[in-house]
């Protein structure tokens, strides 16, 4: 049974007939719609962690927010753990997690806890626990009595997850949740959303920074300009073919391997080392014998696939315009 | 429970709401400087104190509930706190349900704090307590609830700036209900006048009718809830009833509906 599942969902908005852009004034007098999400078809299964990567503007947040019934889709439905998404009761087993979270900036941490707790309906004790266990999971255990208004954009972004966590929800869906964080807070936040793959939670997030969700994601859907473009699991969409060779050598003289210099992509030299970049396997050879040859040390080699950085410039760099 | 979970909370933010120290302490003001305007009149001393008492808390407890209700709803879309509130299993007729009570406690619990100091005053300066003052009084509570409810309603779909001016403008027009009312009931007697006597009845009489008479039927009349003048002159015929308590009811709930019908389809986008 897929977890969350999406059928044609799309998102218009229409245009209002005076509208303000940088602060000029515009009367639409033909009615104007843009189309943020058209079409939308995706499957969650049941414990994967799902990525939904796309560039700003593609359609991720509409998405997510036509899930969790903050906008009304156009068209099309969505269901989440087999549910339509106006049942409310089926919300009692999922966490949200908005980008760049606001919340009550009056309310300590462990009263916010306590309040959006007792939306889930938890009765006092179980909050108390539950807001003392998240706030260390997250680590910050130490601004529990503080108000939120001195919390910074990474402690908001923490204390934001620990309120998705508070249900102990089946499904977790989380946009952008690594933005604004930095690379310690990142980290933590990817392992925070293995340990919960770990615990057979289905965690459905969206991103653009590709570096983090190439190592945790276990399936992706890409979105451009409100079109599913890809789907699938990163290691079927990107390229298996090695793309490029990359090789570091000690001791060898760069007018050794003059000759080759048309075939060789990228040629740098570094002190003693030497560091050269083929596209092409075929010179390869000729290459490694060169470095025998003349005694030079190698150092490493190194054969690169597609990463997911590349995949997407692959794909939609032709749509760019 | 969840209603009173954002009730609570729609009542922490509002005590924080500087606007209401404000109003607080120009109301706790006005109703301690009747004393010194009593002193202007040359026998009415105590109907001045009681006129001014009475005006300042309906007046000030008024601009409360617009002034701090109208910001509530639409805040909490701005700032986007609603997302993580509506995500949560709770229907959005609970978020409305739970921002009106969370208002109408902020309000009631500065119009008991108005009232306490009224009735401080009234034994202060020896003026004889009548039971005809707290009628007024719950009168002015009743009043607050469907005020408080027309500024949800506001709230619900415009930004405060529209909201308070829209809120302020069905409250006069609710406040003039009843002489709306009269006019309407003068239109219809000329009109009779005029086809006994044989005239033809002008067209804009008969729409003048029609709209004065659904303006008095569909908006609120506050008018009801006004017993200051005879709280003042004749306190001892002044009787309280269970028909403005159910109008009240009806109404706010009549309002409140309509919020949640609106506040239902929104898109926060």
């Amino acid at each position: 049974m897929p977890v969350v599942r999406t059928e044609k969902l799309t998102k218009e908005y229409k245009h209002d007939f005076i509208e303000f852009e940088y602060g000029r004034m515009k009367v639409n007098f033909v009615p104007k719609k843009t189309c943020a999400l058209i079409d939308l078809d995706l499957e969650v299964q049941q414990g994967e962690i799902f990525g939904l990567l796309g560039p700003n503007g593609a359609g991720k947040t509409t998405s997510i927010k036509i899930l969790m019934s903050l906008i009304y889709p156009t068209k099309g439905k969505a269901w989440i753990l087999d549910k339509s998404l106006d049942d409310v009761n089926m919300k009692a087993k999922l966490g949200y997690l908005p980008e760049n979270p606001y919340f009550y900036d009056y309310l300590k941490g462990w009263e916010f806890l306590d309040f959006y707790g007792q939306l889930y309906g938890l009765n006092k004790s179980e909050r108390l626990k539950r807001a003392k266990e998240l706030l260390k999971i997250v680590g910050i255990e130490y601004a529990a009595n503080l108000p939120l208004k001195g919390y910074s954009k990474g402690m908001l972004q923490r204390i934001g997850l620990a309120q998705t966590l508070l249900n102990n929800p089946t499904v977790v869906i989380l946009d952008e949740p690594l933005g604004g964080l930095d690379p310690f807070g990142r980290k933590e936040m990817r392992d925070i959303i293995l340990s919960l793959k770990e615990k057979g939670v289905t965690v459905f997030f969206s991103s653009h920074i590709l570096s983090d969700v190439e190592t945790i994601c276990d399936r992706v859907a890409i979105l451009y300009k409100g079109r599913l473009k890809a789907l699938g699991k990163l290691g079927e969409l990107l390229s298996a073919k090695i793309n490029e060779w990359e090789i570091t050598a000690e001791g060898l003289e760069e007018s050794k391997i003059s000759d080759l210099k048309p075939h060789i992509k990228k040629l740098i030299t570094q002190g003693k080392e030497i560091f050269i970049v083929l596209d092409k396997p075929d010179i390869l050879p000729t290459v490694l014998d060169r470095i025998n040859r003349e005694n030079a040390r190698l150092i490493s080699l190194v054969p690169r696939k597609e990463t997911l950085e590349e995949y997407f410039i692959r794909t939609l760099g032709g749509n760019q315009e | 429970m969840k209603v009173f979970a954002i009730a609570k909370n729609t009542f922490k933010e509002a005590v924080r709401n500087r606007i209401l120290y404000l109003l607080l302490i120009f109301a706790i003001l006005m109703i301690g400087s009747s004393r010194i305007l009593a002193l202007l009149t040359i026998s009415a001393h105590e109907r001045v104190i009681k006129d001014i008492g009475l005006f300042g808390i309906n007046f000030f407890g008024v601009l409360i509930a617009i002034l701090v209700g109208i910001g509530l709803v639409y805040h909490e879309i701005d700032k986007k706190t609603i997302y993580t509130i509506i995500s949560k299993p709770i229907h959005r007729y609970q978020f409305i349900l739970g921002k009106y009570f969370g208002l109408l406690i902020t309000v009631y619990v500065n119009l008991i704090i108005m009232t306490l100091f009224f009735f401080i005053m009234v034994f202060v300066l020896g003026i004889g307590f009548h039971i005809s003052l707290l009628y007024a009084i719950i009168y002015t509570a009743l009043e607050l609830a469907i005020v408080t409810a027309l500024a949800i309603v506001f709230s619900s779909f415009s930004n405060p700036t529209m909201a308070a001016i829209y809120t302020l403008i069905m409250f006069i027009i609710g406040r003039m209900n009843e002489d709306i009312l009269r006019f309407a009931q003068y239109l219809a007697r000329e009109a009779d006048r005029m086809i006994q006597a044989g005239q033809q009845v002008p067209p804009f009489n008969k729409f003048l009718q029609g709209f004065t008479n659904v303006i008095c039927r569909v908006l609120p009349n506050l008018g009801l809830y006004n017993i200051r003048a005879e709280v003042i002159h004749t306190p001892d015929k002044v009787m309280i009833s269970w028909e403005p308590l159910f109008y009240a009811f009806t109404y706010s709930t009549f309002l409140l509906l309509i919020a949640i019908f609106i506040f239902q389809r929104r898109n926060f986008k």
